[in-house]
């Protein structure tokens, strides 16, 4: 269930897709699981599709260790609830990770979960 | 409440001549319907699955079949749109709205295609007797049919109001996930990744707190519903008949389309428009292969009707007026249905309706009726 990604000396890019009928917002963060401090935001989605585009999340000195979540909150717009819950059936976030050793790699969210109106996505990784 | 209840007694009869008149052809007939399938039979189904995967669907026929004394299903009908089952990547809510995705350089723009997507498709299969012959047997039918907007036309000024909305709530997203972080965010990016992540997560999501969506959620939403300027919706559909001799045949073809637009009054509550003036024109093209004509046989129609209305709709008023224009087999049909109508909402889900005018040529072409019909929703009043 773990995911990790490991990195060296170049920097983390992050991509976020979220493909959702609905608006959507995503806020990427890193967090030391070692210590109490709360996490720090890393990026954020530009506009309503809540997909991060392409972009640096920071050093190997930062972010080494600590761990990266991505969490993207989908507002349904389905007239009732049938119909928001077969929207939310077909929510769904793909995230890419790419500068490490072992290059470009894809992962789909770790979690998701139905609360009408809203869809919340989930997408954990350890950096090692 | 006592008032009500009188009212009510007194419209009962009412009611039943309404309930009876639309029986016949009226302009709602000739709308370009979503499920066309079941309009080319003339069946109202009362229980239309929807299903949602394929899975579902197969599961349903299969059920229907079980029900079934032949190989034939047993009053099955089904409607479903396509685009649920694909379930595509890369979809968002401005590609769901039919707008352009803002990035930078680009203008804000509608895609005026962008309802073709949800076209459904739609089919029956019924024991009915289609045949107006003298046998009163029934024939299995089924029937498949295809509707949806080929053209939906949206004014600049709702364009630019509905990337407004969802700017707004994405940067009121933004605030309340950032308030979230240290309630349940936090909680969560800490959670060991194995058997029980899924649970904890969940019970952590639940305490998540809407403190800043909701208004924008809401304009957002009365934005979706107001009306288009301009739509066109196109349906077709054929129904195959099963004969008593083993064979099938093209029993009836129907083609519907609609050309409406929805003129805004004036602003409503929070800047959202629902007072509108509506003008639509129709027109539904039926070849019956199995029609009776004045003569009492059976022969080939092909009927033309066109149609249209136009009036006023406000939240709890309706007038308007609507004519009905028939061709049969080539031949124009001297007489028309010309009506005027009426629709009041008396009081949440309660709404009385009217009309009145003159139908087609006949003993009784004069149409003077008054009924009242209550349900549950929020529509506001449309045109009856």
């Amino acid at each position: 269930m773990a995911n990790i990604y490991r990195i060296d000396s170049s920097a983390l890019f992050l991509t976020a897709n979220i493909s959702a009928l609905g608006p959507a917002a995503s806020r990427a963060s890193i967090l030391d699981l070692s210590k109490t401090d709360p996490s720090v935001a890393v990026a954020h989605s530009s506009n309503a599709t809540g997909d991060i585009e392409r972009l640096v999340v920071s050093d190997k000195v930062l972010l080494k260790g600590k761990r990266l979540m991505v969490f993207t909150k989908i507002a349904l717009i389905g007239a009732n609830e049938s119909t928001r819950s077969t929207e939310g059936d077909g929510v769904t976030g793909q995230y890419f990770l790419d500068g490490g050793p072992d290059g470009l790699k894809a992962f789909p969210e770790t979690g998701k979960d139905y609360v009408d109106p809203n869809v919340f996505l989930t997408f954990l990784i350890d950096i090692i | 409440m006592k008032k009500a209840g009188l009212l009510v007694f007194m419209l009962i009869p009412l009611m039943a001549l309404a309930q009876e008149t639309a029986k016949k052809s009226e302009l709602s007939d000739l709308i370009a319907p979503a499920s066309a399938a079941f309009m080319l039979v003339d069946i109202a189904p009362t229980l239309v699955q929807s299903p949602g995967t394929p899975k579902s669907f197969v599961l349903g026929v299969a059920q229907s079949l079980s029900n079934s004394t032949s190989a034939f299903p047993d009053n099955y009908s089904v409607s479903l749109t396509p685009y649920w089952w694909l379930k595509p990547q890369g979809q968002s809510v401005y590609k769901f709205l039919g707008l352009v995705e803002p990035k930078i350089g680009r203008r804000m723009q509608q895609n005026i295609f962008s309802g073709l997507k949800f076209t459904t498709l739609s089919a029956a299969f019924i024991n009915k007797d289609l045949i107006p012959d003298e046998a009163e047997t029934s024939q299995k039918a089924f029937s498949v049919g295809i509707g949806g907007t080929i053209i939906r036309v949206h004014s600049p000024a709702h364009i630019k109001k509905l990337y407004d909305a969802l700017k707004q709530w994405h940067e009121d997203a933004q605030r309340e996930i950032d308030d979230n972080a240290l309630l349940v965010l936090d909680e969560i990016q800490r959670l060991k990744l194995d058997s029980t992540f899924n649970a904890k997560r969940r019970a952590l999501i639940e305490q998540y707190q809407e403190t800043k969506t909701p208004p924008a959620f809401s304009k957002l939403n009365n934005l979706i519903n107001v009306k288009p300027v301009f739509a066109w919706d196109v349906a077709a559909a054929i129904a195959i008949y099963g004969l008593d001799n083993g064979s099938t045949a093209t029993g009836r073809t129907g083609v519907w389309t609609t050309l409406s637009s929805y003129v805004p009054l004036g602003n409503g509550e929070a800047g959202v428009n629902k007072n509108y003036f509506d003008i639509h024109a129709t027109m539904r093209y039926l070849r019956d292969n199995y029609q009776l004509n004045d003569a009492g046989l059976l022969e080939r129609g092909n009927n033309v009707d066109f149609g249209g209305k136009a009036g006023f709709v406000f939240d709890h008023l309706s007038l308007g007026v609507e004519a009905i224009y028939r061709h049969n087999n080539g031949i124009t049909n001297t007489g028309n249905r010309t009506v005027g109508t009426i629709g009041v909402r008396v009081a949440k889900n309660i709404y009385i309706n009217g009309s009145f005018g003159k139908d087609f040529t006949g003993p009784k072409k004069l149409i003077s009726i008054f009924g009242i019909n209550w349900g549950f929703g929020k529509e506001t009043v449309e045109l009856p």
